[in-house]
């Protein structure tokens, strides 16, 4: 039985809530509005929570339907279909620009004379076991992570927390509000996030109203991610130019464990909260690997996943300059990341609507015959 | 074939998590070749020639408890350290490296160039202290090898020690470029210095009066001369503004009160008390300092200082008690001494920025209200000082 349990979904909220944001989002950020990035984050991460609780909303009401059954049944298939090879699509450039940000992260802070392309095949091949597992059992390991990760976190607070001063955040938004918004919508691809959790739909054990609970970890996992990224824009808010890419979470933790090269504990703690990111991954995989199953069938669907981890892994060795993808993908993949991620959560979430809909009206109609 | 169930093959799977997790934090945990491999440094200073541009890198290496001095020169930040490599056949590591000594003759853009290379390169802890040294930063590092020769550690722990234990307030690189690139535009550091004298001058035993006093158990046997090095008192700060200058004793003394990474050290104060001139004498046990900017017809700062004083010489007030004065009495009369000469030092001081800011003044007014501040010349002599001092000795 492919189901997850609710433990589960609060893992993986948690998880995903974190990921991909605490790699170079921040330093991303501060590039285009310095310490206002601080508005802009927490702007972004109100519009996610509200579509985490449309994600929720979706969870709850959907019942046994997985999500190509809901938009199949509400829609049709063929819009079903579009729909789904559309996000899978999406996020198959949404895993590649993870692959990039982990190789930036590394090749600038940890492995710097040794960082290849080829570090990431391990990387490839972890996706791809996600991709053809079950997924309990990307539920099962968020359990396993979860707990390492959130003591990773707290540890990084006590080393760093103490020695930031926060005066240097303020005054906020006194260069206008123009840069805010422009940080706003050219970061969504890093963004949206919980539109991946859509993939446990019909998946999930006996959780009902209980789904809602998911948005705690959600919390807990932005105050993290406010924390950290808050005493970056506080340090560096008035010299964006000493931040390289790669930079954010090397420089938090110098404040209290020495030079990332080697400062002990943080090694550990990046090996750590690594594991969220992987894991971040793996269900953006699953939802493309499930998107193509849907799509094309169970088995031209595996190969079809294959090929496509295929090309991102290719992609990865071909487009060497990293910081020119980066800037590529800010330029112009804001309005796609828009489109899918949050529009997503509001069809499914009329799919719902059309399918009450149409019980009732199958119903209605039953009891008029009979 | 052993098959096992789910349950064991879960069990398996988080053994085999927490090895590759156990294994992964691991590395680095154990150096083998890499530190062999690196010229570990533990104080590293630059100097910058102002003719030729040339910059030189001295600096003190930790190697199996023998300091050394090594030097390399270059025209940029990244040749000087280059030619250090090719020098000692070594990497540089400044991962360790808790103090960075800027040369007597560095100049504020040539200051800011090697702190935002060293700090965008990532090579350094951004905790990091940062001094100026009386002398060239080559002439700092040789006597500081000196001293840590026979004492054994590294000088940067010497200072560590007066930044925390005396009156010293040394500002780490990323707060000296928080500074720098803020709307103030100026940083401040105390100069450090070495001294060397002959060895039957030295004394042991307690410091005199004044706050920074002299670290005088860091003196240390010089074989090569029968003379000891020592570190000087830091009682003077060197500020990095439009230009880069040297403040007088005087000048520097209210930077103790109002920076609060400063915890404690020695105070004076001047009393005249029943027709009797004291000087007083005490230990800073606590304080609380804030410096509030706001902006109503001018500009006005007000500072704040809440002090708790431990006094050291009660037995001369003795006798005032014994005439039938109350201690209470004594106390607040000491009390004020102490408030006024506090406000006096930081009077002196904040003048002393009026120039250049190194108090952070405008990055506060800027803070308190963009607006307003943009509207405003920006000239801190129209700024109003105000003294809200509260010193408690007991």
């Amino acid at each position: 039985m492919d189901k997850v349990t609710f433990r589960q979904i609060m893992c993986l909220t948690f998880l995903v809530a974190i990921a991909m944001k605490m790699f170079m989002l921040p330093v991303l950020m501060m590039r285009v509005s310095g310490r206002d990035s601080f508005i802009s984050l927490i702007i972004m991460l109100s519009i996610d929570f509200v579509f985490l609780f449309i994600v929720c909303l979706t969870l709850h009401l959907s019942g046994e339907k997985n999500i190509f059954e809901l938009l199949s049944s509400a829609f049709g298939v063929i819009a079903a279909k579009i729909i789904l090879i559309a996000v899978g699509l999406f996020y198959g450039i949404k895993l590649f620009m993870i692959l990039i940000d982990v190789r930036v992260f590394f090749s600038t802070s940890v492995f710097s004379s040794t960082m290849s392309p080829v570090h990431l095949i391990p990387l490839v091949l972890l996706m791809a076991y996600f991709a053809f597992k079950p997924l309990c059992a990307s539920g099962r390991l968020s359990e396993i992570i979860t707990p390492i990760v959130v003591v990773s976190m707290i540890l990084l607070c006590c080393m760093t927390l103490p020695e930031v001063d926060f005066s240097y955040l303020f005054p906020l938004g006194a260069e206008g509000g123009e840069r805010i918004m422009t940080s706003c919508y050219s970061f969504t691809l890093w963004f949206g996030d919980f539109s991946i959790l859509l993939v446990l739909t019909g998946k999930t054990v006996n959780t009902g109203k209980k789904v809602y609970f998911a948005l705690i970890p959600a919390i807990i996992g932005f105050v993290f991610l406010v924390v950290f990224s808050t005493t970056l824009f506080a340090s560096y808010g008035d010299m964006t130019e000493v931040l390289t890419y790669g930079h954010n979470i090397s420089n938090m933790t110098q404040y209290g464990a020495g030079s990332f090269k080697f400062g002990r504990i943080n090694m550990v703690i990046y090996t750590m909260w690594l594991s969220a990111v992987l894991l971040s991954a793996g269900l953006m995989t699953t939802f493309m690997s499930h998107a193509v199953d849907y799509t094309f069938g169970r088995k031209a669907g595996k190969l079809l996943t294959a090929v496509c981890l295929a090309v991102i892994f290719f992609c990865s060795l071909v487009f060497n300059e990293l910081n020119r993808v980066i800037e590529l993908m800010t330029a112009y993949f804001w309005l796609p990341s828009i489109i899918v991620q949050y529009a997503l959560p509001l069809v499914t979430v009329a799919a719902v609507i059309v399918n009450k809909f149409k019980e009732k009206r199958t119903y209605d109609k039953a009891r008029q015959k009979a | 074939m052993i098959k096992l169930d789910r349950k064991h093959k879960n069990s398996l799977l988080v053994l085999f998590f927490t090895a590759m997790f156990i294994l992964i934090a691991l590395t680095p945990l154990v150096p083998g070749n890499e530190i062999e491999t690196r010229l570990m440094v533990n104080c590293v200073g630059f100097d910058v020639d102002n003719e030729s541009g040339m910059i030189s890198v001295a600096a003190e290496t930790i190697s199996g408890g023998e300091n050394e001095f090594i030097h390399g020169s270059g025209k940029a930040f990244s040749d000087a350290l280059l030619n250090l490599n090719e020098r000692y056949g070594r990497k540089i590591e400044l991962g360790h490296c808790g103090l960075i000594v800027l040369g007597k003759d560095v100049t504020t853009p040539q200051a800011t160039a090697i702190l935002i290379n060293i700090l965008s390169d990532g090579m350094i802890n951004t905790g990091c202290s940062v001094v100026s040294a009386d002398v060239t930063a080559s002439e700092f590092m040789q006597s500081a090898v000196l001293l840590t020769k026979s004492t054994g550690g590294g000088v940067s722990d010497y200072v560590s020690y007066a930044d925390a234990y005396e009156s010293v307030t040394i500002p780490s690189v990323l707060e000296i470029m928080q500074a720098l690139s803020s709307k103030s535009g100026a940083a401040v550091m105390p100069i450090v210095g070495f001294d060397e004298k002959p060895s039957e001058n030295v004394k042991g035993g307690g410091s005199g009066g004044g706050a920074g006093d002299s670290t005088e158990q860091s003196a240390s046997q010089n074989d090569s001369a029968s003379k000891v090095t020592e570190i000087k008192p830091s009682v003077t700060a060197r500020v990095f503004g439009k230009e880069s200058y040297e403040l007088s004793e005087e000048d520097s003394r209210g930077l103790i009160w109002i920076t609060s990474r400063t915890k404690g050290g020695l105070a004076d104060a001047e009393m005249d008390f029943d027709g009797k001139h004291f000087i007083l004498s005490s230990v800073v046990e606590d304080k609380k300092e804030g410096i509030k900017a706001e902006f109503s017809d001018k500009p006005v700062i007000t500072f704040s200082i809440e002090a708790r004083l431990k006094f050291t010489q009660r037995y001369e007030l003795l006798d005032k008690v014994e005439k039938g004065y109350s201690i209470e009495e004594v106390l607040d009369n000491v009390n004020v001494a102490y408030e006024k000469r506090i406000t006096e030092d930081i009077k002196r001081v904040a003048d002393s920025a009026i120039k250049d800011d190194f108090l952070g003044l405008r990055t506060r007014l800027y803070r308190a209200d963009p607006k307003k501040y943009r509207e405003w010349s920006g000239d801190l002599a129209e700024a109003e000082y105000r003294f809200d001092i509260k010193v408690r000795v007991t």
